[in-house]
């Protein structure tokens, strides 16, 4: 109970920011990637933002080394942490990674930490969203390890270590 | 669209099941075509890759051999365990062989594989692949399980994969990703060895040097129980493991001690930790996850007459004892505890038990004092004035036991241990008077003046 809380009050914070930086859904309005270095960035959100924004939901996070953070929730018997690598203030590489008992469906609440990652590249876009949402319940739910190139992106779901399932989006190169 | 209703769409969406899926996918693709015609920018897509590859395939296989050795381990079935393996290396057969008849000797609180943080090197190697190793002795509220870590080659044969390599992971494998955690340095990775219980949550064991291993079992009951009451009831592992040997070969390869900075090949006894992993993977070293004590009865030969153990047990199991709460080596400092602290305690405890043995270093002392000037560092304690430094680290707690009694000497050492030690001498931290103050009920600088005084005047009676 207090791990659905916990983790529901997370993502209000979080997306509540992000929709407070991305006003529309309109493709032609709104770019999807930003060059960042050698390889493309999520576009305005910035990477101190959902560091705060998980910090301001009892995520402690570390800096564990330049431009790499690391923010680690462990309720009851899951673990939640999320990985962001930064780049000129952007993101470039974010994951998350849920480990729960090896035998037990994921949870609502997992799903929900999950699809959080998922979507931020493509938050002003609810169609996309969820195709992208569909794409990752498909591969969790058959226990597959999967890559996809969306956009300017590239996806990798890895379900293949029991009890652990790992989401992960990074910036392609350019 | 509104942000709050978008969370409210994936908060009750999100779930597992394929119907709601499909429903929800199939109305809201309508939704992207038509987004899409609005023009402009071209709308991405999801370009699923060829993600039955054969490095995801080989993994599962390496997991599926895992989890059934395992079980093997469990129900100590030797033919299930070796299954798997490449049956033509017979070097890697019989090296399996031999782990699996030491580990079923072990009683074990888990046991098992973490492939969590495992990464891929072409096809067929994988690692890091952590040996979840918790004994029973080991169990503790910590979270994090002893572990080692190998990397292992999975190779085709008579069409499937086997095992073809297990590499273990040594103290100077940390940069290679494959490779990287706690070492798989223990002994029953080297040495066929031999389990004896010698009490309730003692255990002795023993290479083929040691065929009398169970002579020394009513030694180890006695010492680890006195340990404990002294240590009462503060943190600690519920067990006690000692090793035994009278192999100098096997005393500097099990737990890589002959790689240890403060290695002697002469000393009689040594105790090591034990360093845990958590569920997610993550090496977890903020704390011990388990201790183990090593003991080279050849050495002992050489000190006391009939090859008499007690004392080198009684030393380190106040070591592995009071391990839990003992500082590990941070960012802020690598030194560990006050090294003065945790070897003075070790060999009080000794003194307290035997008082000739406290007769012995009270004279040494007296003998070898010279130019005293205050506690050793860590940082060379165990350099060419060690024997003074374990002595002045003894009179700090014999003094405290004079003074004070013997509980205040435990706590006192209850306190210091937590914290790392510093370039700075310890003793002037604000936080060392703060233990005087409660432990000892004076200040730091009270208390070292006192001290100074009982060391220059003979270290008591």
């Amino acid at each position: 109970m207090l791990m659905v809380a916990a983790i529901v009050g997370l993502l209000g914070a979080l997306v509540a920011g992000v929709g407070a930086y991305l006003p529309t859904n309109r493709y032609q309005a709104t770019a999807t990637t930003v060059p960042c270095r050698r390889v493309v960035c999520i576009p305005v959100l910035k990477a101190s933002a959902v560091i705060d924004a998980l910090k301001a939901k009892g995520h402690p996070c570390e800096q564990e080394r330049d431009h790499h953070w690391k923010c680690e929730l462990m309720v009851g018997t899951l673990t939640f942490e999320t990985t962001i690598e930064e780049v000129e203030g952007l993101i470039s590489d974010v994951s998350v990674l849920v480990v729960r008992p090896p035998d037990e469906e994921p949870t609502e609440a997992v799903m929900d930490y999950l699809l959080w990652l998922a979507a931020l590249p493509y938050t002003a876009d609810e169609a996309l969203t969820e195709e992208i949402n569909d794409w990752v319940v498909d591969r969790i739910e058959a226990d597959e390890d999967a890559e996809a190139e969306i956009g300017g992106y590239n996806y990798y779901v890895v379900t293949s270590n029991p009890g652990s399932i790992r989401l992960r989006v990074i910036g392609a190169l350019r | 669209m509104s942000t709050g209703n978008w969370l409210d769409a994936r908060a009750g969406g999100a779930r597992l099941s394929r119907r709601g899926v499909l429903v929800g996918g199939g109305l809201l693709v309508g939704g992207g075509l038509l987004l899409a015609g609005c023009g402009g920018r071209e709308r991405p897509s999801i370009e699923s890759r060829d993600v039955g590859s054969d490095r995801d395939r080989n993994k599962r296989r390496l997991r599926e051999i895992l989890d059934r050795q395992t079980e093997a381990v469990k129900n100590k079935d030797e033919k299930a365990y070796l299954a798997d393996l490449d049956s033509s290396n017979s070097d890697l057969v019989e090296h399996e062989r031999m782990v699996f008849a030491n580990l079923r000797q072990f009683e074990f609180a888990e046991f098992g594989y973490n492939t969590r943080r495992v990464a891929a090197h072409g096809d067929y190697t994988f690692g890091p692949v952590f040996r979840i190793t918790q004994l029973t002795a080991d169990e503790s509220p910590v979270g994090a399980a002893p572990a080692e870590t190998f990397r292992y080659r999975l190779a085709p044969k008579d069409g499937r994969l086997v095992i073809a390599e297990i590499t273990p992971a040594s103290p100077g494998d940390q940069k290679d990703a494959l490779l990287s955690g706690p070492p798989a340095d223990e002994a029953w990775n080297m040495t066929p060895l031999r389990v004896v219980q010698a009490a309730d949550n003692v255990w002795l064991v023993g290479d083929d040097s040691v065929p009398d291993l169970e002579k020394f079992a009513a030694a180890a009951a006695a010492e680890a129980a006195i340990v404990r009451r002294l240590w009462e009831g503060r943190a600690r592992f519920p067990g006690d493991v000692m090793y035994l040997t009278r192999d100098d070969d096997n005393y500097r390869r099990w737990f890589s001690l002959g790689k240890s900075s403060n290695f002697l090949p002469e000393i009689s006894g040594f105790q090591t930790s034990r360093t845990g992993v958590r569920q997610n993977g993550q090496v977890y070293s903020d704390q011990r996850a388990g201790a183990a004590i090593l003991i080279n009865l050849k050495n002992i030969r050489d000190y006391y007459s009939g090859e008499d153990p007690r004392v080198t047990m009684h030393h380190e199991l106040a070591h592995s004892v009071t391990a839990q709460l003992r500082a590990t080596p941070s960012i802020i400092s690598d030194l560990g505890s006050p090294t003065w602290a945790v070897e003075g305690f070790a060999t009080w405890a000794t003194g307290v038990r035997w008082p000739s043995e406290a007769s012995r270093y009270r004279s040494q002392l007296r003998n070898g004092l010279g130019s005293f000037k205050g506690l050793p560092s860590s940082k060379d304690f165990y350099g060419a004035k060690r024997s003074l430094n374990y002595l002045l680290g003894w009179s700090v707690f014999a003094y405290i036991a004079q003074i004070k009694g013997r509980e205040a000497a435990v706590e006192f050492y209850a306190q210091v241990i937590p914290l790392n030690d510093t370039l700075e001498p310890f003793v002037e931290l604000p936080i060392f008077d703060g233990i005087c103050e409660r432990t000892l009920g004076t200040s730091a600088g009270a208390f070292l003046e006192g001290w100074q005084r009982f060391v220059r005047r003979g270290a008591g009676a």
